[in-house]
């Protein structure tokens, strides 16, 4: 239980004072209501968000979202923007181990009438066809000449193979690609480990589901977003498998060196960083961008895997069936950014670390079908119960650096799923909500159960409270596959 | 042979590792990491026995272990070898030096259980007590 000072700002604002640590450089603030605040001080999550303050050039304060739950070195559910002009450092800490694991988010023409009848087959379908699971090697090869091109061009490579469309590009984060990739400071160990992982869902708490909007909140954006109340949509959740684990361990004991190096004090080994803009910072950044453009590749092999899995099932082509991709986000990454501090426009490197971008209307990175409606913002909540679809807002521009929340968070250890839960109350408890569920391996779901996260419902209505986000419609689960 | 116990984490698997010495802590603690890695499922030959050599450096004990584990898991994961015997083992401070058999893991003899992303930092102390070492590993799964 964690004790420390959290001072109400507001209804959904909470403040952890500089003043509860001698180091901490800002305050640390973390968005939740009454109820959320109490699962968090249940770990040591608060203690990591005073602990990320420390870190040199953080700007405003040390952030974290309502799924906040305890991380290594940053909590899951952070965020911090460090200014690169005043040393400001970058901490593979902030990105976590799966660099650019995200999320995406796929309509389609179909209602539930059309697939409630065949999701046993559908399910069924994508399990045979999307390589899930600890030890599963994608079907998708790439020889040493493709793995350098998906680490610069990332989904370009796999639209490129014919697994996709370039509509997909426009509607993913960086266009599936992020700028400063270098394959040549990537180890032959992170290679090794990603490799045949292209087109592998993984393990843990990845997913792919296939859902039915049942609540709009915003008919407007629903509109915009050409959704409406019993469509089907799909949703996938991957990262970059163990080619993205590798880099963010080669990096921490680089960056643990550079602690002593540039005499930066930290209370956590894994705050571990380096100032930007020293040559350990730009290689850092270098590795995470092949890794993240892995992940956004990954993905896209994901959805053409997931798309042929339908056109089987449904005897049409993707086209057909009107399986557009609605937006891919990442939600663990570190970008460089411009944002307004103190009235003026600075350079940022902004950590998300299970946290997803929330750009506002008007934003210029934004692609041109969403610069009216602010970013399409994709949050999953867990296999029982909804998952949403936002859109961001200036407030969040304004207030977290264009951030907000990035799922439900999770309150229970898997020790604990295990001694507390079956499988089989599991099972009667999705049967009994018409969800089919398929998992690679059955003995891990039981810690994925909707009970070991916090209800996304109550994480989703604070970020939109607090105007960090803004509602579109919730989707719940008809179909779960697990890796 | 030392003993290992699973404590509960909220996000990710956490063992408390003990050993009568370092030598046995850092046996221990590989036995205990292949074992959130695999479950044994059936008793068949070991295919394609080899030997591994581990020599790595680390400015403290704590660098020492996760340089151990590290040279284990990547074999796992990137050469799909796992680990068989330890041969021969020397730890100090410093430096970890070991000979260790390895076989391919065999799908029929072996489930894969969780994948670990890392062997973290997280409060890693390796510690002496009146009963011997011991430390608590944290696996980002």
């Amino acid at each position: 239980m964690w004790d420390g000072p959290l001072e109400k700002i507001d209804d959904y604002r909470w403040r952890i004072p500089k003043s509860y640590k001698p180091g901490m450089r800002v305050d640390g603030i973390i968005y939740a209501d009454e109820k959320l605040l109490q699962d968090t001080r249940h770990d040591k999550a608060c203690e990591q968000v005073a602990n990320v303050a420390f870190l040199p050039g953080i700007v405003n304060a040390s952030l974290a979202m309502p799924d906040i739950h305890w991380g290594y070195g940053f909590p899951i559910g952070g965020v911090a923007a460090m200014d690169i002009d005043k040393g400001g450092v970058v901490s593979p800490g902030g990105v976590g181990y799966d660099i650019n694991c995200g999320v995406r988010l796929l309509r389609t023409d179909l209602e539930v009438d059309d697939v409630t009848p065949r999701i046993k087959d559908l399910v069924t379908a994508l399990f045979q066809t999307v390589p899930a699971g600890v030890g599963s090697e994608g079907m998708i090869r790439a020889d040493a000449k493709d793995e350098r091109q998906i680490m610069l061009r990332g989904a370009a490579w796999a639209v490129e193979q014919g697994y996709g469309s370039e509509a997909d590009l426009e509607a993913t984060e960086e266009r599936g690609a992020i700028a400063g990739a270098d394959p040549d400071v990537v180890s032959e160990r992170a290679l090794k480990r990603g490799k045949a992982q292209s087109g592998t869902l993984g393990s843990g708490n990845h997913f792919l589901e296939v859902q039915v909007i049942d609540q709009l909140f915003d008919q407007g954006l629903a509109d915009a977003f050409d959704l409406r109340l019993g469509q089907v949509t799909v949703m996938i959740h991957s990262g970059s498998r163990g080619f993205g684990y590798q880099i963010c361990d080669d990096s921490l004991e680089d960056m643990k060196r550079c602690l002593t190096k540039y005499q930066i004090n930290v209370p956590d080994t894994q705050l571990a960083c380096a100032p930007v803009t020293s040559p350990e910072g730009k290689n850092y950044l270098a590795a995470m961008r092949a890794a993240a453009n892995y992940a956004w590749n990954n993905r896209q092999c994901l959805m053409h895997l997931t798309r042929t899995a339908f056109e089987r099932v449904f005897g049409a082509s993707w086209q057909k069936l009107g399986m557009r991709l609605i937006y891919d986000v990442a939600h663990n990454i570190a970008k460089i950014e411009k944002h307004v501090v103190d009235g003026r426009e600075r350079t940022l490197c902004v950590h998300r670390k299970g946290a997803t971008r929330a750009f506002g209307p008007g934003h210029p990175d934004l692609p041109e079908a969403y610069r009216a409606t602010g970013q399409p913002v994709i949050i999953p909540g867990d296999m029982g119960r909804n998952s949403y679809l936002l859109a961001g807002t200036q407030r969040a521009m304004e207030e977290t650096f264009g951030t907000t929340c990035h799922g439900a968070g999770r309150v229970k250890s898997r020790h604990s799923a295990h001694s507390s839960l079956s499988f089989h109350d599991l099972m009667k408890e999705l049967t009994a909500k018409g969800i089919v569920l398929m998992a690679a391996n059955r003995g891990k779901v039981i810690e994925e159960a909707p009970q070991v996260y916090k209800d996304v419902n109550d994480v989703v209505r604070v970020v939109h409270e607090a105007g960090i986000a803004r509602r579109v419609c919730r989707m719940r689960p008809l179909g779960v596959m697990k890796g | 042979m030392g003993k290992f116990t699973f404590v509960p984490h909220t996000a990710d698997v956490a063992v408390r590792v003990e050993g009568a010495s370092l030598k046995d802590l850092f046996a221990t603690a590989a036995k205990a990491m292949f074992t959130v890695l695999v479950t044994k499922k059936a008793n068949r030959p070991v295919a394609d026995l080899s030997e591994l050599k581990v020599e790595k450096t680390g400015d403290t004990l704590e660098d020492v272990l996760k340089a151990w584990l590290d040279e284990l898991l990547f074999e796992f994961q990137g050469n799909g070898r796992m680990l068989h015997r330890i041969k021969s083992l020397s730890v100090d401070e410093n430096a970890v030096s070991a000979c260790v058999l390895v076989c391919a893991f065999d799908r029929a003899s072996y489930d894969f259980n969780d994948e670990i992303k890392a062997v973290t930092y997280h409060g890693l102390k390796v510690e002496k007590g009146r009963r011997g070492w011991q430390t608590t590993l944290v696996f980002d799964v």
